[in-house]
């Protein structure tokens, strides 16, 4: 028995088993959160590579497996990836009922949750392209219903994320080579402009951002929060394996300046993007956005400090994120669209949810006291220290995304009332999406209290 | 001799192909000259890799555009492209700029990776028109084979790199990935036939 048996061809095969039971959503939903379950408490209790006894039987849960002349990895140090996966794997097949997506979700959050375990695992690294190219493959599907044309925003992730394939080979074989031979500026050059491209189209980082917000926003939320979710942390992940692996990266003349740069700019344009916006998927987008700026500010840090930041941060981001996608698509059931203009007044239709966008939203903007904030305030006084105007800049970008996010709160809790609209039902949350919503909520105040107590494990993320 | 002469038409047919895909027409021509465009691909790659490789990216190309090609509508079969005759000139005078772009670029990007030149040149084409067509069209077929043309660049930039037996079957599985994604993309609703 192997752990990427275990954690990658299981839950790939389970993902397949679930995909045929579409015409019986309860038993889908029960399969899906029982192995996505399983995996997690499976990842807590079992060490890896030491002998298990069950009764009479001697279990062995090896770290490596060889698939085709190259090799899957998963130490024991990797159990806490593991139990994040697939914890989100669980926790997003949870709400998929109670978000309209009862027959779709459930076998795509299992195979998302393998391909990036995999991604991860593969060695040598150059392989994670073609898993992460699957990755965007199965999305699709997802995104796109049958028999109907795709969304641009679809299409574009589609273009995007495969044209990012090559670049991240490129990249990967011209690391190679600049490791052999460090001091040749050309491979070095080659290095960094081809996977620095990869890793932008895939992170959405300013210029190549537009997928991002166009599937946000033309999507339904709940399966793009689930894209977003998955795909920015393992790419984010994979960057922190190839910084470890390669520390002379770190030292590099350009490098800090060069993450920092985008970084800020990221995080600037998707503020201000983000605070002229009228439609709520696509705010999403931008918010998701600043996200992954605030991620490559973290790495530009001299220390290891900053990757530590940007792990830290992934829990509360996914809690967030899964209560601003659920929030939205219980808003969508009982409204014509995600549209300012279609929002309006939409507290008196369904309360709890926009509670839960209050939440998710200005969690994920790092309002004071919420969870995202300390990390936000300490990666802003590392940056300040060294680099004054950038810190002055990320601000400014911050408070406009959270203009942003309190110009979405104003609409869905005032706006322009037809007289008629106040004779609408209202309170129209099922019992679930209540309960759901509110435990999300209440986890990310908890979390926001009391960070040390959750965030310090999160570090164990860290390849 | 005659293997430079061959791999030059190869590089000929590969930027033909690519410009006549940028022009449009129906669904069949398209499929028709991406296969074009892979067989041209297949000569380049089999300068550097042994025939059988080589053959993997052939194949698995035709299998692409076979996949697709059985998914067209019937609209897409006789379609024409649009904006008329101004758009054809265009889209032509585009391509041609980028043929431009790659005979200037090939030589200096083959002295900082180790590929010969002609296969530069044809990689540099492929990819270049594939992404002209991606950022001209919202057609699902022609976007999916302008991702494909983009990859049979880099596959003849990258054959030249590393030969690799598991890189080669990656690839080709991502080539009909794509092509099923396609044709779950072209997929109509099914039609109730009369009773």
């Amino acid at each position: 028995m192997t752990a990427p048996l275990l954690w990658i061809a299981l839950p790939l095969g389970a993902g397949g088993l679930v995909w045929l039971l579409r015409s019986r959503p309860g038993l889908m939903l029960a399969l899906s959160l029982l192995v996505s379950g399983g995996l997690v408490v499976t990842a807590y209790l079992l060490p890896f590579d030491e002998p298990l006894r069950l009764g009479p039987l001697a279990l062995r849960i090896l770290p490596s497996q060889v698939v085709v002349g190259r090799e899957f990895i998963l130490p024991d140090s990797s159990r806490p990836l593991l139990m994040y996966f697939y914890g989100l794997c669980a926790f997003w097949t949870a709400g998929s009922f109670a978000a309209g997506l009862r027959k779709t979700l459930a076998p795509y959050g299992l195979v998302v949750a393998a391909l990036s375990t995999a991604a991860l695992a593969v060695r040598p690294g150059l392989y994670a392209a073609f898993l992460i190219e699957a990755l965007v493959l199965v999305c699709i599907p997802l995104l796109s219903r049958l028999g109907r044309l795709p969304s641009p925003g679809a299409q574009r992730f589609l273009v995007l994320g495969t044209l990012a394939m090559p670049l991240y080979i490129l990249g990967s074989w011209a690391l190679n080579q600049a490791a052999a031979k460090p001091t040749d500026a050309t491979l070095l050059l080659l290095t960094g402009v081809f996977l620095g491209l990869a890793l932008a189209l895939l992170l959405a980082i300013f210029p190549l951002f537009s997928w991002m917000t166009m599937l946000a926003g033309q999507s339904h939320p709940y399966a793009s929060t689930l894209i977003f979710q998955y795909l920015p942390v393992t790419v984010l992940l994979l960057l922190a394996g190839i910084l470890k692996e390669n520390g002379w990266i770190r030292s590099g003349v350009y490098f800090q300046d060069g993450l920092r740069l985008a970084g800020g700019i990221t995080i600037i344009l998707a503020g201000g993007l983000a605070a002229m916006e009228r439609h709520a998927g696509r705010l999403t987008g931008f918010i998701v956005l600043a996200q992954n700026g605030f991620a490559l500010l973290s790495f530009s840090l001299a220390s290891t400090q900053g990757d530590e930041i940007t792990v830290m941060s992934f829990l509360p981001n996914a809690l967030a994120l899964g209560l601003l996608g659920l929030a939205l698509a219980v808003i969508l059931q009982h409204s014509a669209s995600l549209d300012f203009a279609d929002l309006q007044g939409t507290v008196q239709r369904t309360p709890v949810a926009v509670a839960g966008l209050a939440v998710g939203t200005l969690s994920l903007a790092g309002l004071p006291l919420l969870a995202l904030f300390p990390l936000r305030y300490i990666l802003l006084l590392e940056v300040a220290t060294e680099h004054p105007i950038m810190a002055l800049g990320v601000i400014l970008g911050w408070l406009a995304l959270l203009v942003g996010c309190f110009r979405l709160l104003a609409v869905v809790t005032g706006g322009n009332v037809r007289p008629d609209q106040y004779l609408e039902p209202q309170g129209l949350e099922s019992r679930v999406q209540i309960v759901l919503l509110s435990l999300a909520g209440g986890a990310l105040f908890i979390i926001g209290l009391a960070p040390r107590l959750f965030l310090s494990g999160m570090s164990g993320l860290l390849p | 001799m005659n293997g430079d002469w061959l791999t030059t038409a190869a590089v000929i047919v590969a930027g033909i192909c690519g410009l006549a895909l940028l022009v449009g027409g129906s669904g069949r021509i398209a499929i028709a000259l991406f296969a074009l465009e892979y067989l041209a691909a297949f000569w380049l790659i089999n300068q550097n890799w042994p025939v059988g490789l080589a053959a993997v990216k052939l194949i698995s190309g035709w299998m692409a555009g076979a996949l697709l090609g059985t998914t067209l509508a019937e609209e897409d079969e006789t379609s024409f492209p649009s904006g008329g005759m101004p758009g054809i000139w265009f889209r032509l005078f585009a391509g041609v700029l980028v043929v431009a772009l790659a005979f200037s670029v090939a030589p200096a990007v083959s002295d900082a990776l180790p590929v010969p030149p002609l296969h530069m040149l044809g990689g540099l084409l492929l990819v270049g028109l594939g992404l002209l067509q991606l950022g001209m069209t919202r057609r699902t077929l022609h976007v999916i084979l302008g991702l494909l043309s983009v990859l049979a660049g880099f596959d003849v930039i990258y054959s030249a790199l590393e030969s690799s037996v598991l890189l080669a079957g990656l690839g080709a599985m991502v080539t009909l990935g794509l092509a099923m994604v396609g044709a779950y993309l072209l997929a109509k609703p099914a039609e109730e036939g009369p009773r």
